[in-house]
């Protein structure tokens, strides 16, 4: 889906209803009382919770032999992720935010079997409150699924986040043949085809977002997780997918004052 | 006072309280409990943390009583949605919320928050800290939901009492933080929606084949996405109402529960079965007011933040 800053496409009416409304000052945030009151701190104002979700259907691809990605999979997880995104994005955009913040990005599948899946981004929408741009250098609002806590010491180390950015990849993983399983059984030895086929997918996935950080012109991705899933596909057949925050350097950073060591009360 | 004369006074009693229940009130013995711990200055229950009671003492804040609220609903049966025409063929999609299981989660919740509400303000109370709300079922009754909203009401001692307790989800901690910040939390504001998609023709293709056809590419179900954007709005929008109503300037700690159940539905004319959507949303936060300003003084920027190590772990 391209992105079109002024699109609402997708937006049903009752949200365009209530986007207006966020728009002359009231706003909802799934933000905590310390995210909240750091968010301010940092300069910025929440202005309502955005969500993009979208309905996808994955197609299908015949399993071939052997360790190999399943491209129709991986593109499925890949678009799919993108549309929730990009609506997400849109959503803000609509109110005029620079960005997104604590952005949680899930997969419901519940018992729709393998082909249909729910993937749903959800965040909170912030501006700056004194007007000063912070968007993405592509224009579009940035998206963190940093905490406003980590928001807010990210603004005060001297940079601040630019995108997410993601990568999928969904490999089969081959079943090992006859003669190899016969060879290896009751021995202690490395199950080389199937370290190769995980290291492959895990290394792909982490390479196409890296190149998605690249195109932003980020300095680096922090808070990277790499989630492996196999989603009903059966045992064979996994989803391997790297996200992250990818983050610019800011120039006019005021650094924080040295940590005071404590011991903390609570746990 | 023999036996026999007991049980009849407890036998009125359980009456006075049923009836009291149906009009939306709490319990007698409720009641009597709590009146009787507003008027002993200093014993208190509560579910607070030793931290938080700790805190409340330095917030001037004074713990009066755990308060609770429940309310078990009966959720009656909801069909599909009509739409015109033969039943059971519409070429495009059909979104349409189930107005009386809608009703249903709201009037639990809604009567669960009031009978809380009572027995703040029988403890005379200022506000109800820490709401959480829980929502279970029980085996002896099918399709019934008890909606459980317990808190502690405490007082802001020195201060002129609140006629009307205000809850909130926040932790004492969370609390003070606001008060110090200069918010005032204003009450909890809550929705929830039940909504049911029918896919299109289209669709429907598309979820009935596998290996060939419409269903071997990937694509997006745009009509159920639309279905479920519908849904959340008439959600989100009904807590954006509430808050507005309270005079809001914001809404904080947002809870988004969502669920989606399929149901296995036979298309008409023998083109066999596809899966609509039931989607049951929860959207729940806490209300904030504009923060205070005083005259001639900047707006509030917060509290002051000391960045720490902590040496527990």
């Amino acid at each position: 889906m391209s992105y079109d800053p002024n699109s609402l496409a997708g937006i049903p009416e009752a949200g365009r209803v209530r986007l207006e409304q966020n728009k002359s000052g009231l706003f909802t945030s799934d933000l905590s009382v310390n995210e909240f009151l750091l968010v301010k701190q940092a300069g910025f104002d929440p202005v309502g919770l955005v969500v993009g979700s979208s309905i996808y259907h994955i197609g299908f691809q015949t399993p071939r032999r052997g360790n190999r990605e399943m491209e129709t999979l991986s593109k499925a997880m890949y678009e799919a992720r993108n549309f929730a995104m990009t609506r997400m994005e849109e959503e803000a955009d609509a109110l005029g935010a620079d960005g997104i913040v604590g952005v949680r990005l899930d997969i419901g599948r519940y018992e729709w079997g393998a082909d249909m899946a729910e993937f749903i981004a959800i965040g909170t929408a912030v501006r700056h409150s004194e007007g000063k741009l912070h968007r993405a250098p592509n224009g579009r609002p940035f998206t963190s699924d940093l905490s406003g806590q980590d928001f807010w010491t990210l603004m005060h180390s001297g940079h601040r986040p630019v995108g997410m950015v993601m990568g999928s990849c969904v490999y089969h993983v081959g079943r090992r043949g006859f003669i190899q399983s016969t060879a290896q059984m009751g021995k202690n030895v490395e199950l080389e085809s199937y370290t190769q086929a995980l290291y492959d997918a895990r290394e792909l996935a982490m390479e196409r977002m890296q190149s998605e950080a690249e195109d932003l012109q980020a300095e680096g991705i922090v808070g990277v997780q790499i989630q492996e899933k196999s989603h009903g596909w059966g045992s064979h057949t996994i989803e391997f997918f790297a996200i992250g925050t990818a983050v610019v350097p800011v120039a006019d950073a005021q650094p924080i004052p040295a940590p005071t060591p404590v011991l903390g009360l609570d746990n | 006072m023999d036996d026999a004369e007991a049980e009849t006074i407890a036998e009125r009693e359980r009456e006075d309280s049923l009836e009291r229940i149906r009009r939306g009130g709490i319990p007698l013995q409720a009641e009597q409990r709590l009146k009787d711990l507003a008027d002993h200055d200093g014993f208190f229950t509560s579910d607070l943390s030793v931290s938080e009671f700790h805190l409340c003492q330095q917030a001037g804040l004074r713990p009066v009583s755990q308060v609770m609220g429940s309310c078990v609903y009966h959720v009656g049966y909801a069909g599909r949605p009509y739409y015109g025409g033969t039943y059971g063929y519409n070429v495009n999609a059909i979104a349409a919320e189930l107005p009386s299981l809608s009703h249903s989660w709201n009037a639990a919740r809604e009567l669960a928050l009031s009978r809380l509400r009572q027995e703040a303000a029988h403890c005379r109370a200022d506000a109800v800290i820490g709401v959480h709300i829980t929502k279970g079922a029980w085996d002896f009754v099918a399709g019934a939901i008890e909606f459980v909203a317990i808190g502690t009401a405490i007082r802001h001692e020195g201060g002129p009492p609140n006629p009307h307790p205000v809850l909130t989800g926040l932790s004492v901690q969370d609390y003070f933080k606001l008060n110090q910040a200069g918010y005032d939390a204003l009450g909890l504001v809550g929705a929830s929606t039940v909504y049911y998609v029918i896919p299109s023709v289209a669709s429907q293709q598309i979820q009935r084949s596998r290996m060939m056809g419409p269903g071997s590419q990937n694509q997006e179900l745009t009509d159920l996405t639309q279905g479920l954007y519908a849904a959340r709005e008439a959600a989100m929008g009904r807590v954006e109402s509430a808050a507005r109503q309270l005079g809001a300037a914001g809404v904080v700690g947002v809870t988004y529960e969502q669920s989606i159940r399929t149901y296995e539905a036979e298309g008409s004319f023998g083109t066999g079965s596809h899966r609509d959507l039931q989607i049951t949303l929860h959207v729940m936060g806490t209300a904030i007011s504009e923060p205070h300003r005083t005259a001639g003084a900047p707006a509030p920027r917060g509290l002051k933040v000391t960045p720490v190590i902590r040496l527990n772990r």
